[in-house]
């Protein structure tokens, strides 16, 4: 009996295992099924080829869907779009670079990106490929898209710049008019804190984004990061002056998320705060509006440019399997007619045609303030270690806010950290 | 010399060492591949500089990556935040989980429904619990703080304060965890006799008393499992931190996690992220083995 068990029992699992091999051996024939559904779709030209769109979640991707519908008849071609986090994004791109057939075709990437995945291979070179960008675009916006050799390998796509953000309610209950300089900002902002409100919002959460928010406070008071040498420049009299005009901004108001950043400034419940153009659109009317980031500390201080760009990109996977068609589609999209059609949908143009055209800027006329900011904005530093940086900044600048550190302390230590990382 | 009964009975005996070990091959198999071929190759990649996109390839590096880890004092406060959470979570989660299935367990009507609502926490995925609880405690239009603020009582900042954000956190694993110890243990006090108690009563034992003497002993192995699993989960922290706080203010909620991910994951620095699983996994099996020694040891 116990013999006959152990037989039924190996029978068993033998069925079991010979079960489990079969589905390798169906997909083994479905992947030449695959390879000849393609040969079959190259001579008869009635399939349609899918193209891979992995893009920025939010008003990013949705200006580009609704562009696809009239690419995709016109070209026999299926679009699958995935949109993610930021950080999803940049993961997904770089993990599947090494493979020798991509995931994807056509890819959002931020500017920050772009010289770790061009100098990685990540990216098409476009310039290769016969992609070339023509005079209607902002030339100071397409210059992170070009790599060290002078070839394109990304393609400006959403003017996102830096841009003052402010509820116009609060600003008159203040007595003041949009400010200019940012003592400007700082004293319109302790008023109305004065008045139970919140007078600036800062994003200071560690990483990315309290880097992203200071730098426009660090670039009027003439600081940078690194200086024409490459010299890290941290830990400066610019630096320290820019983080200590920070923290009194967050003193007269508070730390938030981008989220309620948005809200508190449309609700009333804050009065001036950075924000970018793809965060939300003002109206004629509305309770909040953009301005340009003031560019000097005070009336009698030096104008610097002061606008950082959050420009997001367009490139070509190396290695996609539809190159050809992926460049087409990122030409198409990049396009002055649909760059237009695309400010419908919350687009920011990257071309200088879309904000000469009257219709354009009659129904949205805070592209005015966009469009000068674009034509003088700051990338921030264009270096492959330019993630890494921003974490390291980021935790330092963050404990400075925080208190937990002095000023001094914490450049002091962002300075060794983010020279450690560019040994 | 044998005899054929001994013959036959040896033949049995290896027949018998065959089968099992015929029928938990494939199981084995399937780990070594799923569980120990990973483990080898981090523990590979520690000692590199394995960097994901790099066309070179990893090269070896020796114990670099330990010597940067051991030196950032960014990676200890994680280190310790990790520890602080776990150890709180645990206590926390296991004697309040215990207590409520104490309360539930002695409750003579409304138990079935008793017991659906308090699982309620943990059938939702973390990510969703993070984002229900970043909506409530939201600065701006935060139900809590709007709540406070109607009863007069001060408002909090309460993901970019370093003096709320990690008490916050901790808060919501309680929240969402506790249903999970209530359950076992729930289960492992149906297992109690209730003879056991009525002859206590009968003895004149207080409600302290028999928890003490009778319930704690009897539920002692599946409190160990508890704590055991809730020390491992703890111990891994990371979705409700990613979304909540990124790891500040300050680095007052990173755990090692967080920090594995954004040090190593999101820097593609695969060999620094290697190092620093590996340094996770002794630590996690260095606080399992605690409960595992202990739980091996009451079973004999």
């Amino acid at each position: 009996m116990k013999k006959l068990l152990a037989i039924l029992l190996v029978t068993a699992m033998c069925a079991g295992l010979a079960a489990c091999s079969k589905p390798a051996q169906q997909s083994g024939s479905e992947g030449e099924g695959a390879s000849t559904t393609e040969t079959t779709s190259e001579t008869t030209d009635a399939a349609p080829t899918k193209l891979t769109l992995i893009l920025r979640g939010g008003t990013y991707t949705d200006v580009i869907k609704a562009m696809l519908p009239e690419f995709e008849e016109e070209n026999n071609v299926t679009c699958e779009v995935l949109d993610l986090a930021f950080a999803d994004l940049h993961d997904k791109i770089a993990l599947d670079a090494p493979n020798a057939k991509g995931a994807y075709d056509l890819i959002m990437v931020d500017g920050t990106w772009i010289p770790e995945f061009s100098e990685n291979g990540v990216t098409l070179d476009l310039t290769k490929a016969g992609f070339e960008l023509d005079d209607d675009f902002i030339e100071e916006v397409t210059v992170a898209g070009i790599g060290s050799d002078g070839d394109v390998y990304s393609v400006p796509y959403f003017g996102n710049v830096n841009v003052l953000f402010y509820n116009d309610a609060l600003l008159e209950s203040a007595g003041a008019e949009v400010p200019t300089t940012w003592e400007d900002v700082l004293s319109i902002a302790e008023k109305v804190k004065g008045t139970g409100k919140n007078g600036y919002l800062v994003r200071a959460q560690a990483g990315d984004n309290i880097t992203s928010d200071f730098l426009p406070v660090l670039l009027s008071h003439g600081g940078w990061v690194f200086d024409d040498s490459g010299n890290v420049t941290i830990d400066t009299p610019e630096f320290k002056e820019a983080l200590e005009f920070y923290i009194s901004l967050k003193d007269a108001g508070t730390i938030m998320d981008k989220d309620d950043i948005v809200a508190a400034i449309t609700n009333g419940d804050a009065a001036l705060s950075l924000s970018w153009p793809g965060w939300y659109v003002p109206e004629e009317g509305g309770p909040a509006h953009y301005a340009v980031i003031p560019s000097k500390v005070s009336a009698s201080s030096p104008e610097h440019a002061s606008s950082i760009y959050g420009v997001w990109f367009l490139g070509v996977a190396a290695n996609s399997q539809n190159p050809d068609l992926s460049v087409k589609l990122l030409e198409y999209i990049t396009s002055k007619e649909q760059q237009i059609a695309g400010v419908a949908n919350g687009g920011v143009p990257v071309r200088h045609s879309a904000y000469q055209d009257a219709d354009v800027i009659a129904a949205n006329p805070h592209f005015e303030i966009v469009y000068n900011a674009l034509q003088s904005g700051v990338y921030r530093p264009l270096v492959v270690e330019w993630t890494e940086i921003t974490l390291a900044l980021g935790n330092e600048l963050d404990a400075a806010v925080q208190g937990v550190k002095t000023v001094d302390q914490a450049l002091a230590d962002a300075q060794a950290a983010v020279e450690q990382i560019m040994q | 010399m044998q005899t054929k009964s001994q013959m036959r009975f040896k033949t049995i005996k290896s027949k018998d060492r065959w089968f099992p070990s015929a029928m938990t091959m494939p199981t084995a198999i399937l780990l070594a591949v799923m569980s120990l071929f990973p483990l080898l190759f981090t523990l590979y990649y520690s000692f590199t500089d394995y960097y994901y996109l790099s066309k070179d390839g990893a090269q070896w590096s020796g114990l670099a990556n330990f010597i940067r880890l051991v030196k950032d004092a960014y990676f200890r406060q994680a280190v310790w935040n990790t520890v602080k959470f776990t150890v709180i979570c645990t206590i926390v989660e296991t004697s309040l989980g215990l207590a409520i299935a104490i309360f539930v367990h002695g409750m003579r009507r409304g138990k079935k429904a008793m017991r659906t609502l308090l699982l309620l926490p943990y059938l939702l995925p973390s990510v969703t619990v993070a984002l229900i609880w970043q909506i409530m405690l939201s600065g701006n239009y935060g139900i809590i703080n709007g709540l406070l603020k109607t009863l007069g009582l001060p408002v909090f900042n309460w993901f970019f304060d370093v003096k709320t954000a990690f008490g916050t956190i901790v808060f919501i694993d309680i929240w969402q965890s506790t249903p999970f110890v209530f359950l076992l243990m729930y289960a492992t006090l149906q297992g109690v006799p209730e003879s056991q108690y009525e002859a206590a009563r009968l003895d004149g034992a207080g409600k302290w008393k028999q928890f003490l003497h009778i319930t704690l002993p009897s539920i002692k192995g599946g409190l160990f499992i508890c704590l055991l699993l809730r020390t491992i989960d703890t111990f891994r922290l990371f979705e409700k931190v990613n979304i909540l706080t990124k790891g500040g203010p300050s680095n007052t909620t990173a755990t090692i996690t967080q920090y594995l991910y954004l040090n190593g994951i999101r820097s593609l620095k695969f060999g620094f992220g290697s190092a620093m699983a590996v340094v996770m996994t002794v630590l996690v099996f260095a606080l399992s083995a605690l409960y595992i020694r202990k739980a091996l040891s009451s079973e004999k």
